[in-house]
């Protein structure tokens, strides 16, 4: 049995056998074999074919696109129409863009429509379009193609859906992570008699819960305590660490009241819950506000800390330094230390992260380009005497300054006792 | 902006009848963005025995709170085998965060990458 044509020794040409009808048995196998009759590669082709008159009306339909709507022949030919076919947009659309378009062109190619099935199924298809036309190029008939674009709509679907469905995951974290966010910061500071205190809470990025965190709160009828600090990594991992040590802050507080046994407490705990395959570490500095005549003695205990910062009622700004507390969580017998600060009339004391102070600020003159310590002091030192609320918004504004050089998440916590009295005179008033 | 961190791993003569170390250059910004990253590249290159490796940190530029971190996983790692974890060619700004947060007390730090392999430890 051959398939080949390469038999025909006596033949003049090796390679004629593309003619057909020529009688050798071997084409005609080959031909039979391939059942290519023009009639039959109509009818069953791949694809659908229609030929509609200029009106529309169809004139000629294969069995492919047939058997994909469910019509039999007599129910299409002479009595519909191509745009009958089509779902109520792509009758519109055929009408608008479709038609005008062929007609102009003379052909349109690989428009996506969508096919209603005798029993009301959409097919979506891919259809192309040409006007066939006389010898003297009048317009007699438009031949058309359909593709089924099912396997391709689906995959078009599924892509959006992925998409769909990604921008509604970040929309859902977005709202947890502000909600894990809420529930670690206090959603405002209590009031506390003969102090002013504002805060500041940069986050770097709305996915991500942040690992600064800060608390005010009352312990007795006239003492109060604060913290502010910073866990090592952010996320959700992060998160519940801030949680464990807001809550541990908060009982170790009500039930000595010692900021350096606060911090003793938190170590402990720190330490054991994760000591081995979760590491986590905080810097963090707490202090107890204890009323003094005019003002307030502030107990502070560090924890590996940025030093706080006070701008006196003079003008004085000095940090308030608080070196060789250690890194809290990191040993199981850690070490901190301790200073008091007096915070009298007109004094501002000022509690910040390292976010801060290692902000990207190239024009702050510092070798490696961050902020830096010595940057703030001369801020606060150009800020002169002022309040809580006052260093909050100036300090709002640098860090709007620093625009995308703020990387990192960042908070500060601002405390201040009002200035004396104006005079009767209204002197002495700044 | 996220940061770019490398971590090289640089030559070291056999020391003798002394524990080879490992020693690790670390190049560029360290942070959030890139701290886990970097924590999988050092913990690829550490065999699970007891070990000597060294960073050299001379060409860091910057390191905050998670990349603080990654270093105290590394050497709490390293303490579990037995093993030693220097820190060399410490950048003068996170020396003074390691002076802040007392970890200049837990880390082993030596100013230089000779100083470290002249201290390594017996087999």
């Amino acid at each position: 049995m051959m398939t080949s044509t390469g038999h025909d020794s006596d033949a003049p040409e090796p390679h004629d056998d593309a003619v057909p009808g020529d009688g050798a048995v071997g084409r005609a196998a080959f031909s039979a074999l391939l059942e290519d009759s023009p009639e039959d590669l109509y009818e069953n082709a791949p694809c659908g074919y229609l030929s509609t008159l200029l009106d529309g009306q169809i004139a000629k339909v294969n069995a492919t696109l047939l058997g994909w709507l469910g019509y039999r022949r007599e129910e299409l030919v002479g009595r519909r129409s191509f745009s009958d076919l089509l779902t109520m947009g792509g009758r519109l659309y055929h009408e608008t863009h479709f038609a005008p378009l062929l007609k102009m062109q003379g052909q349109i190619g690989g428009v996506a429509l969508e096919l209603r099935a005798a029993d009301g199924r959409r097919l979506p298809v891919l259809v192309t379009s040409v006007i066939k036309t006389s010898g003297d190029g009048q317009p007699q008939l438009v031949r058309t193609t359909i593709f089924d674009a099912t396997d391709r709509r689906a995959y078009e679907q599924e892509l959006l859906r992925a998409r769909r469905e990604a921008e509604q995951e970040r929309r859902r974290l977005q709202e947890l992570v502000t909600t894990l966010q809420a529930s670690l910061l206090p959603p405002s500071l209590p009031q506390v008699p003969g102090l002013r205190t504002a805060t500041l809470y940069h986050i770097a990025s709305r996915d991500e819960v942040s690992g600064d965190f800060y608390d005010l709160f009352q312990i007795s009828r006239d003492r109060w305590a604060f913290f502010l600090g910073d866990v090592c990594g952010k996320g959700a991992g992060a998160a519940s660490v801030t949680s464990l040590i807001r809550y541990t802050l908060r009982a170790a507080a009500a039930y000595d009241g010692d900021p350096l046994s606060m911090l003793t407490t938190l170590n402990t705990a720190l330490f054991r819950e994760y000591r081995s395959e979760d590491p986590r570490y905080c810097t963090v500095i707490v202090g107890v506000l204890t009323p003094d005549g005019d003002g307030f003695t502030v107990a502070l205990a560090s924890g590996g800390h940025p030093p706080a910062l006070l701008l006196g009622a003079d003008g004085e700004v000095a940090f308030r330094q608080t070196r060789g507390g250690m890194l809290v969580g990191m040993l199981a017998d850690a070490v901190f230390t301790t200073t008091s600060v007096r915070l009298g009339p007109g004094d501002t004391l000022l509690l910040y992260t390292d976010g801060l102070t290692e902000a990207h600020a190239p024009a702050s003159g510092t070798g490696d380009g961050r902020y830096g310590e010595e940057a703030l002091h001369a801020f606060a030192t150009g800020l002169g005497p002022t309040t809580a609320e006052g260093a909050i918004t100036a300090l709002a504004e640098v860090l709007r300054g620093f625009g995308d050089g703020l990387t990192d998440d960042a908070a500060v916590l601002a405390l201040s006792v009002p200035a004396a009295e104006i005079s009767p005179s209204g002197k002495g008033r700044l | 902006m996220t940061a770019v961190v490398e971590l090289r791993k640089l030559p070291v003569p056999s020391t003798g009848g002394l524990l080879t170390p490992t020693v690790l250059a670390v190049r560029g910004d360290l942070d959030h963005t890139n701290a886990t990253q970097l924590r999988q590249h050092v913990f690829a290159q550490l065999p699970d025995h007891r070990h000597h490796l060294v960073l050299d940190m001379t060409a860091l530029g910057f390191c905050d709170s998670s990349g603080i971190r990654v270093l105290l996983t590394v050497h709490t790692w390293m303490n579990e085998r037995a093993g030693l974890l220097v820190l060399v060619g410490v950048p003068p700004r996170l020396a003074r965060v390691f002076e802040l947060t007392c970890l200049d007390r837990l880390f082993t730090i030596r100013p230089t990458l000779a100083h470290a392999l002249r201290e390594s430890p017996a087999p």
